[in-house]
């Protein structure tokens, strides 16, 4: 059963040729600054472009047979945003667990908090499981 | 260049002397005279950010609404609390090997 040992997201994720992974600014709040005369559509978003990377650890049994998918959910539940299932496998050999990056390219808009949800499920499986959440915090200005 | 008004990107060069985007249908020159840019795309954007010019299609995909908050009010990534920052000691004992240092 794979376990997550890492779930963030962040501006950029760098992979070197290696499969040396590096994070450029962890988003913790983002600010939303949008004009109080223009009128917002229920449920939209904005585009930017961010990535989230999971790291799973190395089970060399659990090697294809599970596939994770993030999610991106708003306050009230509401699922906002999901990445396609993807087969957790290292990409690189010898490396030290499976490392998962999902590039999103754009955010709710919303004032208040929304939740990263990592989840995980064997493959062919209906029912997913979730595995680890991260906050964000987003700030919606009108002025 | 990019339209002032809703973010069209490949606006002509020459779209400021009485040119019109046909994204948003602003004659500049005219339009933005005594209205501003941001008066513009607030009506623009709450008329339902329609593509304007019926004779050319817009580009695939388009979507005026993500087209002028990517342009004007992309989300900003700001600090929450600052990190604390700790030294993590070692329980083993640090042994320089002297036979190292001997040259």
């Amino acid at each position: 059963m794979p376990k997550p040992i890492l779930l963030a997201a962040c501006d950029k994720v760098i992979l070197d040729t290696d499969g040396l992974v590096s994070l450029i600014t962890l988003i913790e709040k983002l600010e939303i600054k949008i004009p109080s005369n223009i009128d917002l559509p229920v449920h939209t978003s904005i585009p930017m472009r961010w990535s989230i990377l999971a790291v799973w650890s190395d089970q060399k049994t659990d090697e294809g047979t599970y596939e994770q998918m993030t999610e991106v959910a708003l306050a009230d539940g509401t699922i906002a945003m999901h990445s396609v299932p993807e087969v957790i496998q290292q990409g690189v050999p010898s490396s030290t667990g499976a490392k998962m990056i999902s590039t999103l390219t754009a955010v709710p808009v919303t004032n208040g908090s929304i939740e990263v949800r990592l989840h995980y499920r064997k493959v062919g499986d209906p029912k997913w499981i979730q595995a680890a959440t991260y906050p964000i915090e987003i700030i919606l200005v009108r002025s | 260049m990019m339209c002032p008004v809703c973010g069209f990107k490949f606006l002509r060069d020459d779209s400021m002397n009485h040119g019109i985007c046909p994204s948003c249908g602003t004659q500049f020159g005219y339009d933005d005279v005594s209205i501003s840019h941001e008066a513009l795309r607030s009506a623009w954007l709450n008329d339902g950010a329609q593509w304007f010019d019926t004779s050319m299609r817009p580009p695939a995909n388009w979507d005026g609404w993500m087209q002028a908050m990517e342009a004007f009010y992309p989300p900003q990534i700001t600090p929450s609390r600052k990190p604390s920052r700790s030294e993590v000691c070692t329980n083993f004992k640090l042994e320089i090997n002297s036979s190292v240092h001997a040259t």
